[in-house]
This record gives structure tokens, C-alpha cells and sequence, in this order.
């Protein structure tokens, strides 16, 4: 790769690399006693590609803790705008006519959920670029929350399920009563089976949906190819999920669609930004750094170059005696 | 790429350099093979060789030196097939459309939704046919424009095949929930108790002549909510103007875009649409339109490879067949379309 010429010398103009011309030479203006300096990259392999930056995955680990509370404090608002159960039934829905409802599934999802979320965190922490990865996932996961918040403030649809347990609605609202509704929920992570999230009104788009899938495509991005029985395990935990949940009416089937639609498209495009270094900058042939987040995205991944190696290593001082060194995919 | 082994330091040379044949190891060059001038004749990589002070060289490949030019043929038959495929998931979204209107919830069971922005605006039934006007001379415009491109063939087939993409979404999302009706005033024709699949078809026939605008009268089946087709279309024709018409052009640009939003909030007002309609349908188009363009303009995107997650897109492959004769950016360059007074007229070459 030419690289530009040093000011210190006459600057000669390399061209793209589809030109690879010498435009002096051409014309004759270099003479015999000038040099031409080209600065050649370093080329070291120790080189820190993939710096970890904790700082920065603590940063992003807080932009998505701040979207995860902004989540719980729409829904603790616009569950006092929710339908009347009384007046609206549930809406009519594809799956809701072939499928009766179960209230065991919503256990049975947010079970393997939370197997789901442990697993890929254990992942995580194994992984050699354990920081990077957790970057990446508290980032995206602030995105999905922040815009998830948006959907669900802005139109409220009735409540899905006849049996699901909502808390009464109070008469008046105020700042207190909300954050005391922020903090219960915030005890509860969001699931229902520890009997916390009581307050309704959160359905475009699924949540549960979101988790399952981006369980599913973490794992399957950042373990080797040839575990193959990992990610087809992760796509069967994450269908039954999602399964499970229009089964116990936890969401409408609209909601699921959506939920995967914006999931993956907003996974694809990270990734595909971060993976591809062309893609880094802004240019009218990059389309995506039209999005809103770009700036946040350059912020976590400018030092991060190329593609992360798929590699393990047992993080803690004991026992790694009992562990190899670091296993190369 | 050979380098010295002092990496990171400038190679200084005596001014003198030469272009050989690339031969991977070649060190010591003391006579010149041949001129730089022949070299640049060569249609095979080249490569410059750097002579330093220690009589190391460095090597440097340099890929051919003729420019390659964005080959952008028209393929007409492409571009039918694409509006074939619009049209296609046209009637698919029309076909929910007369499904779904017998399964909206009652309205006499079921009032509008609570929303946002109703509870900020009050409705105005006027506003729907400002919303259309607004979206019928925001189309015509955009054709019009397009009619006069350059390279319309490859335009239009692009257009066709985002807005069938997004009508195919559409479908989805319209047939697998259904919200109550959105506004008190607006007629939905009574439903049918016993619907077949002949009373399906004149409907869409029905709904067809209308362009699925409620204008003309065409439109009173309801349950088209999610999402929204008016802020798709109105959207599509500011990015597709944005795209296409030369950057200094930018009152047309700010043009399209007042109106686009204008024609967004009036269908709003109307309560012709919830406001997380309008929002899906804005992310929808934005990113669909965003992430095909950014496919077609990088030409590493174009096959599946491992740094290239769209290739998991299942239209991928749509993409490929349309765009894989498709090398570099469209430029945006306008010329009359017609052969009769071409001769009288410059081609217009606008950058």
C-alpha cells in the first residue's frame, strides 16, 4: 500500500490505487538530487490491534444502563395511558387464532432467557477480547433500548393477555411514583418471573425477542465456525423463546417481527462498520454513517482494527496452571 | 508487500527508481529494465522498486495503471422485471388489505388508540387530502426528474425493487396484527360476514385503481396500519431525490424534504396513521434504502464474504441479479431522453 509522500521531501501525488501513478515523474519534475520519502506502516504483529479500552466498555456499559431506565420509566408512565382492559379486549392476531394461550410458556421463555444471557456472558468472559465483544453488546443493546422507548411511548396497544396480572392504575401520576416504579422494575431486570414487572403497556416491540436474538447472533459472531452444535443450540433456545412468548400472549406477533427486523439489521450494519475499515469513513458511497449513531460507533471502534480473532483464555489468575494458552480458532 | 527492515522509517532513495515486471524478491538494481513509461504501458500489475542507500530495495506492487471506468448499462429488461416485482407485493399488500378489513377490531367496541401525537393535535379530516396532494406531486416530480437521468434504467429499477421490498414488509405486518381504526370520521365499507376468495380479488382490483390513495375514493377498506405506506412513499422520493439530483441543487433537496415532513404530519393530523406507523415506516425505508445503496456503491459488499453481514439479507440475492453489472456510483448526469431534438440539445453533464 503507497502511502503519501514525507513533507520534509517534494511531495509526490500517489494515486489511488487503481491509477498507480507517479504524476511528477510524468512531467518530468523530480530531479536527480531530490528524494522521494515514503513512510511505510509498522507492520509488527504484537502491535495492540484489538486494545481493550475497558474504559470505554464502561462508558458504553452506562449508555446502556441509562437506555434500560429509560425504558422502565416509559413503561411506568404509559402503563397509566394503557387501554382499559374492560373496554379493549386483545387485538386480533394471526397467532393468537391458531395457538390457544399458555401461561406456563412466559416461565418457559424467561427461563431460557436467563440461561441464554448466562451462557453468552460466560462466552464473553472467556473470550480474549472479552472488553471489545462487551463493548459492542452494551451498545447495541442501548440502541435497541433507547429506540424501543420510543415505539412504546408513542401509541399504546391493549393488553395482550386476559390473565396476565397488571397493577391498577393510579389517578395521578408524579415524579416519585415513577422513579418508585423504575427501581421495583429495576430489581426485576425487566422479567416477569421474578414477579416485578407488573406494570403493562411495553409491547411494540418485543423485548424478549430482542435478547433472544442478539443471544443468538453474539454467539454465533464470536465462537469458531466448527461449534456448530453451539449456535444450533442458541437458534433452537431462541425460537422456543420467542415461541414461548406468543404462546403465553406476552406479545403480539408484530411485535416479535419487528423486534427481530430492527435486532438484526442494527447488528449487521455495527458489525459490518466495524469489520470493514473503508466503511469508517464518512463518504457519500457510505450510506450507513447516515445513521444517528454513527458518532457513538467511531467513538468505540476507531482503535479497533479488523476482524476479532475468535480466541479463549481463562481470564482469572487460578486455575489457568490447569489451562493451555490461548486456543486459536 | 516486501518491506526494509527498518520498519516505519522513510525510504530515501537518489531520485532514480524503476519499474520492473514484478519479481518478488528483486534486491540489488543497479540498471534500469525498463522505463516508467513502458511500465505504465503494462496491463498486468507492475511494480516500483525503490532503491535505498544500502542497495535494498523495496517493492511495491502497483495494480494496473489504467483507470477503470463505472460500467452502468441499462439492462431495460432488469428494470421491467423489477417493476414487476414492485407490482407484485403491490397486490400481495392490497390482497392483506381486503383480508385484514373483515378482521379490524369493531369501531363500535373499539375506539382509537391513545397516541401521542393525538393527544397533542386534534384531528382534522382535511389534512389526509393535503397528505395526498403532497404524495402525488412528490412522486410525479421524482419521475419526472428520473425521467430526464442518465442512467434512469438503473434509478427506476433500484426504486422498484426497494419499494417492493418495503411493500412485502408491509404485507407482513399489516396481516399478522390488526389495530382498531385510528380516526373516528374516516368510511371503512361494512364488512362481510362470508369472505371468498372472488370478493378478495375485486376488492384489490377495486383498491388497485385507486394507487391506494383514499383521494380518488378507491380506499375504504381499513387495517393498513403498520406501517405506514404514506410516510414510505414520502420518504423513498426525498431520499431518492436527495441521491440522485446533484448536491447543489439543494433547494430542491430542503424542497423535498419540507414537503416529505409536511406530508408526514398531515397524515397524522388526519389520524390517517398512529404515530409508531409513522416512525416504523421511516426506519424501515431509511435503513432498507441505506443499506442497498451501501451494497451497491462498495463493490467488496457485493459478495458474501465474512466481514459482509448483509449477504445474510434473503434479498440478497435479488440484489446480486440486479446490481452485479453495476460498477461504481451512479453519477449524476441528466440528458434529454428522447432522440427527436437530442441533436439540438447538449447533453447536460451536471456533476
Amino acid at each position: 500500500m503507497m502511502k503519501e509522500a514525507g513533507r520534509t521531501c517534494k511531495s509526490v501525488e500517489i494515486d489511488c490505487l487503481s491509477n498507480g501513478l507517479i504524476r511528477r515523474d510524468m512531467n518530468g519534475d523530480l530531479n536527480d538530487t531530490e528524494d522521494i520519502r515514503i513512510t511505510v506502516p509498522s507492520f509488527d504483529k504484537n502491535e495492540g490491534k484489538f486494545p481493550s479500552e475497558k474504559w470505554k466498555t464502561f462508558v458504553a456499559f452506562i449508555f446502556m444502563f441509562i437506555n434500560l431506565v429509560l425504558n422502565l420509566t416509559c413503561l411506568s408512565i404509559v402503563h397509566e395511558r394503557l387501554p382499559e382492559r374492560t373496554k379493549y379486549p386483545p387485538l386480533p392476531d394471526i397467532f393468537f387464532d391458531l395457538f390457544p394461550p399458555s401461561d406456563w410458556a412466559l416461565d418457559v421463555s424467561e427461563g431460557i432467557i436467563v440461561v441464554s444471557v448466562w451462557s453468552t456472558l460466560f462466552m464473553i468472559f472467556i473470550h480474549r477480547h472479552g472488553f471489545i465483544i462487551l463493548r459492542r453488546v452494551f451498545l447495541i443493546m442501548g440502541l435497541l433500548y433507547f429506540m424501543r422507548s420510543v415505539t412504546m411511548f408513542v401509541t399504546q396497544v391493549p393488553v395482550a393477555s386476559t390473565t396476565y396480572y397488571c397493577s391498577p392504575k393510579v389517578n395521578k401520576t408524579s415524579a416519585g411514583l415513577i422513579l418508585g416504579r423504575v427501581i421495583h422494575m429495576l430489581g426485576g431486570l425487566g422479567l416477569s418471573i421474578n414477579g416485578r414487572h407488573t406494570y403493562c403497556g411495553d409491547y411494540i416491540y418485543s423485548g424478549h425477542t430482542v435478547i433472544l436474538t442478539m443471544a443468538y447472533l453474539v454467539m454465533h459472531e464470536y465462537t469458531p465456525r466448527r461449534w456448530c452444535f453451539i449456535h444450533w443450540l442458541m437458534w433452537v433456545a431462541s425460537v422456543t423463546g420467542i415461541f414461548m412468548v406468543l404462546l403465553s400472549r406476552g406479545h403480539y406477533t408484530v411485535d416479535v417481527i419487528i423486534a427481530y427486523f430492527v435486532t438484526t439489521r442494527i447488528f449487521w450494519i455495527y458489525h459490518t462498520l466495524a469489520n470493514n475499515p473503508i466503511l469508517k469513513n464518512e463518504e457519500s458511497t457510505n450510506f450507513l454513517s447516515n445513521v444517528w449513531w454513527f458518532s457513538l460507533f467511531l467513538y468505540f471502534e476507531r482503535n479497533v482494527n479488523g476482524v476479532l480473532p475468535n480466541q479463549f483464555q481463562w481470564p482469572l489468575q487460578w486455575p489457568r496452571r490447569c489451562f493451555r494458552s490461548p486456543h486459536v480458532s | 508487500m516486501s518491506v526494509s527492515e527498518d520498519e516505519n522509517q522513510p525510504l530515501l532513495t537518489n531520485g532514480k527508481y524503476q519499474v520492473s515486471k514484478g519479481t518478488p524478491n528483486s534486491k540489488n538494481i543497479n540498471e534500469p529494465t525498463s522505463s516508467f513509461e513502458q511500465g505504465m504501458n503494462h496491463r498486468e500489475n507492475s511494480c516500483l522498486i525503490l532503491p535505498c542507500e544500502n542497495q535494498d530495495a523495496v517493492k511495491i506492487n502497483l495494480p494496473s495503471p489504467e483507470r477503470e471506468e463505472a460500467r452502468l448499462p441499462s439492462e431495460i429488461c432488469k428494470t421491467v422485471i423489477a417493476f414487476w416485482f414492485m407490482f407484485f407485493n403491490l397486490v400481495l399488500n392490497l390482497t392483506c388489505l381486503a383480508i385484514v378489513h373483515d378482521r379490524v377490531p369493531d369501531r363500535s367496541k373499539y375506539p382509537p388508540l391513545p397516541d401521542i401525537f393525538f393527544g397533542v393535535f386534534s384531528s382534522a379530516d382535511w389534512a389526509l387530502d393535503v397528505s395526498e396532494i403532497i404524495i402525488i406531486t412528490s412522486v410525479w416530480s421524482s419521475l419526472l426528474i428520473i425521467f430526464f437521468h442518465r442512467h434512469r434504467f438503473i434509478v427506476l429499477r433500484r426504486i422498484f425493487l426497494i419499494m417492493g421490498l418495503l411493500y412485502f414488509f408491509r404485507s407482513i405486518t399489516m396481516f399478522v396484527t390488526q389495530v382498531p381504526v385510528a380516526s373516528i370520521t374516516y368510511y371503512c365499507s361494512p364488512k362481510k360476514n362470508n369472505t371468498t376468495p372472488i370478493l378478495i380479488v375485486k376488492r384489490v382490483l377495486h383498491l388497485l385503481s385507486g394507487f391506494g390513495l383514499s383521494i380518488n375514493g378507491q380506499h375504504t377498506f381499513c387495517g393498513d396500519y403498520i406501517y405506514s405506506g404514506h410516510t414510505v412513499i414520502l420518504t423513498m422520493t426525498y431520499l431518492v431525490i436527495n441521491e440522485y439530483t446533484p448536491r447543489r441543487c439543494w433547494i430542491l433537496h430542503w424542497a423535498f424534504w419540507c414537503a416529505s415532513v409536511t406530508g408526514i404530519f398531515m397524515v397524522l393530523l388526519s389520524r390517517g396513521h398512529y404515530t409508531v406507523d409513522v416512525v416504523l415506516a421511516y426506519f424501515v425505508t431509511s435503513r432498507v434504502f441505506w443499506i442497498y445503496h451501501t451494497l451497491a456503491n462498495n463493490h467488496f459488499l457485493k459478495t458474501a464474504g465474512p466481514t459482509n453481514y448483509f449477504a445474510r439479507l434473503w434479498w440478497f440475492h435479488f440484489f446480486s441479479y440486479f446490481e452485479r453489472n453495476v460498477t461504481g456510483t451512479v453519477p449524476r448526469q441528466y440528458e434529454w431522453p428522447l432522440p427527436l431534438f437530442r441533436r439540438c440539445l447538449r447533453r447536460i453533464l451536471i456533476m
